[in-house]
């Protein structure tokens, strides 16, 4: 087996929000070129941690280095070799899908704007939409936007939070599609916070399972399905890592 | 600071507001308010001549000279008075909007995470979005200067001084700077609160606050303005006498003055009307003596202005901003 | 009805009671009520000591005929005639945000499509959302007057006559009728309106045409001038510009109306104008119109707000 190179590592990563803990020592690591899954429940942490790993906000103790860097103390790096896909990015309404690329693309440090931007459009089969307003695009066709912006600059590592969220299944299906390509033809290495299993399953190479704020479970999906032979679905064995991960209070409660 | 990101951001605001239907309708708004101000000073210039002329005819009617009477005289710049109001009262208003909107866009579609995960510093976000809204806030200022010389020397048939022109450009440079604070003001509300609309709202009510409100209790607050035509003059007292009785109310004057130096309009108000001459005693007066009497007013609104940036800059780097955005 | 309408009504009162944004307005009107008569007393008992100072000046000075006090022509309730501003200028932004938020909040989450499932018709849910608001006013109002009442008693005594007081009630009556008139405009535009901000910002506009254009075009004072109460009562410049202005703007001069009944109630012993009145009224009877047909023309299912 090769060895793969490390991309994303945290170590003992924490962070607290007035009064709630959302992160409590997480040691993540995430190997190039990998799909990876990161799974929770609503709360669970996953947004905290995109925000932390894609330098919007440090964290409040613990590291986090992402394509060699640290996300704190060169948070320009980082931003240079990474794309980011939010939940529900509707971007302006009042421009075209050019206009909203372009900018993007120049905030970025791209050069060579028109041609990248042709380039990507080529590649996601968004042609022909270029001088639409964005205020006229279905969720489906933001997406592709979305992850048009987030390429732009040729990065490493495509973080996407909750990318399925709103799309109707010929959306997922189209999205599912253009994550693999980028995967396979791009070579990035991509970072998926999800809470449907489905996704994961048909998308990812390695999942990792956050439950309030601790990372109870991290394997390659491959090796997971081995794991829980007995198990008939994904589904069950989501359950049941969670319900393991539980706090013992909660456990009580029941 | 990285130059070419901050260009495009500005680049970027001037144009988003060019295509936002609600300035559009409040630079025409603030427009049409230019020439309502300018209209009725002129009318009520015409009253004055037009009583003049009446009071002067009584007294020939009566075989007496006219000496007596003092002729209305005609300055262009002293016309002005209502729109340099009207940019206290609605260009704060527009300052905020653009403030709040700037925000409010990147918040409401969830681009802030977008812009802040592009190899661009903060600090150059911040720059960008100043510099392209001070370039609006010029070209508004700048729309008004036309519209006035157009309106004053077009229609009106007096040409303008070079000192006047000098002048005019000065005081449209003060606006510049006191419409900036509430552009400061806004972006930082909007920046700090996590319901934008109450953003909005808050800034209002602070706009009521300086524009509005704490002028006026200075203003009513003041001995002389209790009674219509002025208390020291229904007692005929000359202004020595008038100094002597106000003197020893020193605490009250100085609480009433305190009130009035808080309020960056007050200052911004004082500035420009010796500039312009609203104020008669600097009428027709050089600019040094001006700047020498209104130097602290200007220092006032410039400190204000450069506050307002700082906490731009202090609310757009609180690492707590995304949570703000929910 | 009877039900659904007292539903509607306690709800609105929970919701404002619970909004920051009202709060935080609400207490700037309380502040600024409880310091305009601070400032009237102030004022006048400083104006009053001024007189003596001026007195004692003069007759230094060897004037014989010294002018009379000028300012025990004013009476008592003058040191209130603020009030009639802050009415105007916070009193009324405050109805426009209550007027928005009753509906904004309703359309923003869908909470419309909720109450048209059910069996409250149109006029129902327009009903009692002005009895809402009718009642959340007229609560404020009723604590400005007593705040008022207890700051004349209170800070330096005010000799304040029966009639005085039932004066002063009448000016917070005429206050609230005035406010009414901005909160169903602020009601009405947020039924109208796609965007929050334009409706939002559509009644602050037509609030400052009301407070400030109009009044400048009649009488030719400048903006600022017009929030100086003595300057309110200033007769306005001849001229056949300013007198054609009078004629047309007069009808829609809602602000001057409100204002010289506030004056003639706080500042004169003088009859109110009752046409002045009437003229507050027909502006509330076309306001609660326009709603009925804001809403009746509402078309719940393509609200643009939804998005």
């Amino acid at each position: 087996m090769t060895t793969k190179k490390l991309i994303i590592q945290t170590k003992f990563l924490n962070h607290l929000y007035k009064n709630h803990q959302a992160l409590i020592d997480l040691n993540l690591e995430v190997f190039e070129g990998d799909i990876f899954g990161f799974l929770g429940h609503n709360g669970a942490g996953k947004t905290t941690t995109i925000n932390i790993l894609t330098t919007l906000m440090p964290p409040s103790s613990g590291t986090a280095m992402v394509a060699g860097f640290d996300t704190v103390t060169q948070s320009m790096q980082v931003r240079r070799n990474i794309g980011y896909l939010p939940e529900n990015v509707t971007f302006y309404n009042n421009l075209t899908a050019w206009e909203n690329l372009h900018y993007f693309a120049r905030l970025s440090g791209v050069k060579n704007t028109e041609q990248r931007i042709a380039e990507v459009l080529d590649f996601l089969e968004f042609r022909g939409f270029e001088n639409k307003k964005l205020g006229e695009f279905s969720k489906g066709m933001r997406q592709r936007i979305g992850i048009a912006q987030a390429i732009i600059h040729e990065p490493k590592i495509l973080f996407l939070d909750e990318p399925t969220s709103g799309l109707d299944p010929l959306g997922i299906k189209n999205l599912r599609e253009i994550i693999i390509r980028l995967n396979k033809e791009k070579h990035l290495t991509i970072f998926m916070n999800t809470h449907l299993l489905s996704e994961v399953a048909k998308t990812c190479t390695s999942i990792g399972v956050l439950n309030h704020g601790k990372l109870i479970y991290k394997d390659t999906l491959d090796n997971t399905l081995r794991r829980f032979p007995t198990e008939v679905s994904l589904e069950q064995i989501y359950v049941q890592m969670e319900e393991n991960g539980r706090p013992t209070l909660n456990n009580n409660n029941q | 600071m990285n130059k070419t990101a901050v260009w495009i951001i500005a680049k970027k605001e001037y144009r988003d507001a060019l295509k936002n239907v609600l300035f559009i309708v409040l630079l025409a708004f603030l427009l049409f308010l230019t020439a309502v101000s300018l209209s009725v000073a002129g009318f009520d210039f015409q009253s004055q001549v037009g009583q003049y002329h009446n009071a002067l005819a009584q007294l020939q009617a009566l075989s007496q000279t006219g000496a007596v009477l003092e002729k209305p005289q005609y300055f262009p710049l002293q016309m002005l008075r209502g729109t340099i109001e009207y940019l206290e009262i609605i260009g704060a208003i527009i300052g905020l909007i653009l403030g709040y909107v700037s925000i409010a866009k990147e918040k409401g579609n969830n681009t802030l995470q977008l812009l802040l995960t592009r190899p661009v510093s903060r600090w150059s976000f911040i720059m960008g979005k100043i510099l392209g809204n001070s370039l609006l806030l010029l070209s508004m200022l700048g729309l008004i200067i036309i519209f006035i010389v157009v309106a004053i020397t077009g229609i009106g048939q007096v040409m303008f001084t070079h000192l006047e022109l000098v002048k005019l450009l000065l005081a449209f440079g003060f606006s510049y700077i006191y419409l900036l604070f509430f552009y400061c003001l806004a972006t930082v509300l909007a920046l700090v609160f996590r319901n934008l609309p109450n953003a909005l709202i808050f800034g209002f009510v602070i706009w009521l606050l300086i524009v509005l409100i704490i002028p006026q209790i200075g203003d009513t607050m003041d001995p002389d303005n209790q009674i219509p035509g002025g208390f020291f003059n229904h007692m005929h007292m000359t202004t020595a006498q008038q100094r002597g009785v106000i003197a020893q109310f020193k605490t009250y004057e100085t609480l009433r003055n305190v009130l009035e130096e808080s309020s960056i309009e007050k200052h911004y108000e004082r500035l420009t009307f010796a500039v312009l001459g609203i104020k008669n005693i600097y009428n027709d007066k050089g600019l040094s003596l001006i700047f020498q009497d209104k130097w602290g007013d200007l220092t006032w609104i410039g400190s204000y202005s450069l506050a307002g940036i700082l906490l731009v800059y202090v609310a757009f780097n609180n690492k707590h901003i995304l949570e703000k955005s929910a | 009805m009877a039900d659904q309408l007292l539903t509607i009504i306690t709800n609105e009162l929970r919701a404002l009671i619970r909004e920051r944004t009202f709060i935080l307005l609400l207490g700037t009107f309380f502040a600024m009520a409880l310091f305009s008569s601070y400032i009237g007393c102030a004022t006048r008992n400083t104006t009053l000591e001024i007189y003596h100072a001026s007195v004692l000046s003069l007759q230094q000075a060897g004037v014989v005929h010294i002018p009379t006090n000028p300012f025990l022509a004013l009476p008592p309730l003058s040191i209130f005639r603020n009030m009639t501003i802050y009415i105007f200028l916070i009193g009324a932004l405050l109805a426009i945000v209550m007027g928005h938020q009753t509906l904004i909040r309703d359309r923003k989450s869908r909470v419309t499509q909720l109450i048209f499932s059910k069996s409250v018709d149109k006029p129902t849910f327009l009903l009692g959302k002005i009895m809402g608001l009718v009642t959340a006013l007229t609560l404020i109002v009723l604590a400005t007057f007593l705040i008022s009442l207890v700051s004349a008693f209170s800070i330096p005594a005010q000799q304040l006559s029966a009639v005085a007081v039932g004066r002063l009630a009448l000016f917070y009556l005429v206050s609230l009728l005035y406010l009414l008139i901005f909160a169903l405009l602020g009601l009405g535009t947020a039924v109208i309106f796609d965007t929050e901000s334009l409706a939002l910002l559509v009644p602050i506009i037509i609030w400052v045409g009301v407070t400030f254009i109009v009044p400048e075009l009649i009488t030719g004072q400048n903006p600022v001038a017009l929030l100086n109460p003595t300057n309110l009562a200033s007769v306005a410049p001849s001229g056949d510009f300013f007198t054609l202005m009078h004629a047309v703007l007069s009808p829609i001069a809602i602000e001057q109306q409100y204002t010289q009944i506030a004056q003639s109630l706080l500042e004169t012993q003088a009859p109110i104008p009752v046409s002045s009145i009437w003229m507050l009224f027909f502006y509330f009877a076309l306001m609660v119109i326009i709603d009925c047909y804001a809403i009746a023309v509402y078309q719940i299912t393509t609200d643009k707000l939804y998005e």
